[in-house]
């Protein structure tokens, strides 16, 4: 049941894709429409398919890069609509639509069987840790996507000026949104491996990367807030800022082993 | 406050500039120390250079909270922030220099009331006597079944990891195989039928189903604890199956005796669910794996801890004071 959801799931985010797509060839709103109708349909299913597994797991279903990069997905959307919500950015539906696509392309083929979990990972603590974690992505990939498209399309000159501030504000936003979630995701983390192995902080990479990742979004604070870097310097940081977060995600498991192996 | 506009140093010290130059050289020594082995690690982290880089943040931030405090509404949460910051940073300071760490073994019906710290005895001012140390399993199958299989003609051997039904071929011996069962704890019943006695790894099995040239030849039940059990037509291969099982849980019930205070403390210590007792914290770290009676539990005194948390609720409330209006002011501007 879990595998048919998350294809429907996948499937409609293609289709919303196809005919976010249509309007380039198309003059109607209706396809517009459409598309934003089947993205969260295909939300909805995408999340009764994490409670599922969920429900079927036992447990929070974040213990394997499968079930990662699924949240993943799920948090890229969640943090789209809640923006829609807000701000009315409906132009961001196209890049988190790719992005979903993107993580759902890279979890449907991998080993989707339901993993036990090694007695460290048995707390409380771990769904708060790794959804607020997510949320904090979620946001901040989206962010990236932006910042690379301002950095684009201000190289080539394609955008007018409203255009790119309107992209460089909501970039912005986004990442003030998403690093509060880091912060605590960062923070429920600490007290977790202090419940487990009676330490805060024991410098293992996992932990020092998602340090650096903090740091580097603290650096594009300050800098926006006290010293005014916009536009183009600031696109540049969240570029940075969202590379070091995919390494601590990804990378760091393949490259540097340590306590986190199992993520 | 005039003071710290006036004079240049301070000034300097409080500066954003400097702010921003300690974030990057910070962001460096983290990326330096994350790309270290796990040995060569303290060679950054524990180092008095990267000490005196931290203390250098630390003044930064306090210069800076302290030349700019102000009790506006918009101050708060961003003076929130630096405190905390700078309680963290104390708080760090104090685990690092002042916490008391380290590891006790004790056996079933014995106790311990010392523990090794670095080189010296540290005695704890009371004893824990562990009761009973248990182990629950997880009973369900492993993630990938490791097989080494072994052809007499042609003298060859082969190491798999597979999972359940995954068919194999063994080389180019014309063989293949696939795991068609598993059983945790095998057994026979009084008509000498397979079956599985209990969800606890006791006897695992697996059940392989053998081929030669795609044609099934035979169906064998191939055992860890027991590897020249297994009944096998074709004696021309052989399979050894080799079988870690997973901890699902370990925990150890523990009674602190304490001279000091009555009729002491029982506990049951798990990972992720420590004791406290008089300033100590005992954490079930590991178990001897050859000998399941003897827990491994590290005792830690850490005056530091409850300011570093303390330190993570005001940065988190803080963060949530500074942007929470930020975002809420834009909303619903953007079409």
């Amino acid at each position: 049941m879990n595998d048919i959801l998350l294809k429907t799931a996948f499937i409609l985010y293609l289709a919303s894709g196809i005919f976010f797509c249509a309007p380039l060839f198309f003059r109607s709103n209706i396809w517009d429409e459409i598309a934003r109708l089947l993205l969260k349909t295909g939300f909805i299913l995408h999340s009764v398919m994490v409670g599922v597994r969920w429900y079927e797991a036992g447990r929070p279903p974040f213990a394997s890069m499968y079930e990662a990069l699924i949240l993943f997905a799920w948090a890229v959307i969640l943090v789209y609509l809640i923006f829609e919500l807000a701000y009315r950015v409906r132009f961001l539906a196209i890049p988190v639509n790719i992005l979903a696509l993107i993580f759902l392309s890279v979890a449907l083929p991998s080993d989707s069987t339901i993993k036990a979990l090694v007695p460290a990972l048995q707390s409380r603590w771990m769904s708060v840790h790794v959804i607020t974690y997510f949320v904090g992505y979620g946001a901040l990939s989206i962010a990236f996507v932006l910042s690379a498209i301002y950095l684009l399309s201000a190289n080539q000159k394609r955008l007018d000026q409203l255009r790119l501030g309107t992209l460089d504000e909501i970039t912005y936003r986004l990442i003030i949104f998403g690093f509060p979630f880091l912060t605590i995701g960062m923070t429920t983390g600490s007290i977790w491996a202090n419940s487990a192995w009676g330490s805060y902080w024991n410098w293992d990479p996992k932990e020092t990367c998602s340090l650096i990742t903090w740091l580097v979004y603290a650096v594009y604070l300050h800098a926006r807030l006290l010293k005014g870097w916009k536009h183009k310097r600031a696109a540049y940081l969240s570029l940075l800022g969202f590379l070091v977060t995919l390494f601590t995600f990804v990378g760091v498991n393949f490259i540097l082993p340590g306590l986190h192996s199992y993520s | 406050m005039r003071l710290f506009k006036e004079n240049k140093i301070l000034r300097f010290l409080g500066s954003v500039k400097l702010a921003l130059t300690l974030f990057w050289l910070v962001i460096i020594a983290c990326f330096i120390g994350a790309l270290l082995r796990e040995e060569w690690r303290g060679y950054v982290f524990d180092s008095g250079w990267f000490f005196a880089l931290l203390a250098v943040f630390g003044l930064n931030i306090l210069i800076c909270v302290i030349s700019r405090i102000s009790f506006v509404a918009q101050k708060i949460g961003s003076n929130l922030v630096h405190l905390s910051i700078l309680l963290i940073l104390y708080g760090a300071m104090l685990s690092y220099f002042f916490s008391i760490r380290g590891v006790m073994e004790i056996a079933e019906g014995q106790s311990q009331d010392r523990i090794m710290v670095g080189c010296k005895i540290h005695k704890l001012g009371f004893k824990v006597y562990l009761e009973n140390f248990s182990i629950d399993w997880y009973a369900n199958s492993p993630d990938k079944y490791e097989i080494k299989t072994r052809v007499e003609s042609s003298n060859s051997v082969f190491s798999y990891k597979l999972d359940k039904v995954q068919e194999q071929k063994v080389g180019k011996t014309g063989y293949s195989f696939a795991v068609k069962d598993y059983f945790p704890d095998f057994s026979l019943d009084e008509n000498m039928k397979a079956y599985n006695k209990s969800g606890h790894p006791n006897n695992p099995a697996v059940l392989l189903q053998i081929s030669l040239s795609s044609k099934a030849v035979e169906e064998r039940w191939v055992f860890a604890n027991h590897p020249g059990m297994g009944m096998a037509r074709d004696e021309n291969i052989q399979f050894r199956f080799n079988y870690q099982p997973q901890v699902k849980e370990y925990r150890s019930q523990v009674k602190v005796i304490d001279a000091n205070n009555g009729p002491g403390k029982n506990a049951v210590i798990k990972v992720n669910s420590p004791l406290s007792y008089k300033g100590y914290s005992f954490y079930q770290v590991d178990y001897d794996h050859e000998d399941l009676k003897f827990t491994v539990l590290e005792a830690v005194n850490d005056p530091g801890v409850g300011f570093v948390f303390v330190g993570f609720l005001i940065l988190n409330a803080g963060l949530i004071v500074i942007f929470y209006p930020k975002l809420k002011s834009a909303s619903g501007r953007k079409k």
